[in-house]
């Protein structure tokens, strides 16, 4: 069994934990997002790029879907992990694969940002509720 | 000149606080409520809520004594409401400088996803702790205008937008 060091976050009304299965790398983000979070999701992140090139992983799956709020600290955290994978040579890049949820058209709205600053590099998929609401 | 249809405030909200980070998603939390109980729109609620929460924390940030005003207010005009949001604090001279030229960018700027965009690329190379996404992206995703006054030493930043309140109908709709 491969093992995953990468640090879960359950602090200032944001859940975010990360998962390895079967060769699948996954972070799952839930509540809010404000500067009181930004530290914690750059080191989370920076973590989850060193085992992403570790691990080899062609793709990182990032599921928004219980997020209610992210302000605009913590995205740059995620402007600047799609950065660090844009300085790799390009056999060690990966794809980052956002889910929002569909009935939350903000987190479409605001992802596209990040699409935008790295297109070749961000696929967003919008899928149901994980609350099936 | 037509005089608008003005039918009088809707609502109106105040708040004049030594705002934390922590207290800002308090209010951040209690206006999406506000917003939605006016609007019945989820989006609608949390377009506006996002904007005051990036408002709201840019006083946090740079207040010069910690504290800071915010002044919610809708109005309906020829059917729609017009919602203003309004943050101000006291900053620093050197600060004011930099909110001066950071407003001025964000204002002025015809395409607002282009200027966002623009900012986004900016934010990945800044390694001072902000962001600097926060104006723009309330231009950018919140469909608010922007604008703002220096007076002395205080700031004043005023979003504004037109929404429609969803009818009872759809409301009915969705149930």
């Amino acid at each position: 069994m491969i093992m995953i060091d990468i640090p879960n976050i359950d602090a200032n009304d944001l859940r975010a934990a990360p998962n390895y299965v079967d060769g699948q790398l996954s972070l799952s983000f839930a509540g809010s997002a404000d500067s009181r979070s930004q530290g914690a999701i750059e080191t989370m992140l920076g973590r989850v790029h060193t085992e992403a090139m570790r691990l080899g992983v062609p793709e990182v799956a990032v599921d928004f879907r219980d997020c209610d709020f992210v302000n605009s600290s913590c995205f740059k955290a995620f402007i600047v992990w799609l950065e660090q994978i844009q300085e790799l040579d390009s056999e060690q890049q990966y794809r980052l694969r956002f889910f929002s949820d569909d009935t939350k058209a903000w987190q479409r709205r605001s992802l596209q940002a990040l699409s935008c600053f790295a297109i070749e590099l961000v696929h967003i998929e919008s899928k149901p509720s994980r609350g099936g609401s | 000149m037509r005089v608008p249809d003005v039918d009088s405030d809707e609502a109106l909200f105040e708040l004049r606080f030594q705002p934390t980070v922590a207290l800002v998603s308090t209010v951040r939390r209690f206006v999406t409520d506000f917003y939605r109980e006016q609007f019945h729109d989820a989006d609608v609620s949390h377009k506006l809520a996002m904007a005051t929460h990036e408002m709201l924390e840019n006083t946090v940030h740079y207040s010069i004594d910690r504290r800071s005003e915010l002044v919610i207010s809708l109005h309906r005009v020829s059917g729609q409401y017009v919602v203003t949001i309004q943050t101000k604090n006291r900053a620093t001279e050197e600060r004011l400088d930099k909110v001066r030229h950071a407003l001025e960018e964000v204002v002025s700027a015809e395409d607002p996803e282009a200027l966002y965009n623009q900012l986004v690329r900016r934010a990945a190379k800044r390694r001072d702790g902000g962001s600097g996404l926060g104006l723009g992206r309330i231009r950018a995703e919140a469909d608010l205008a922007l604008s703002y006054a220096i007076e002395g030493d205080t700031v004043v930043v005023t979003a504004e937008g037109r929404f429609q309140q969803r009818l009872a109908s759809m409301l009915a709709m969705d149930s």
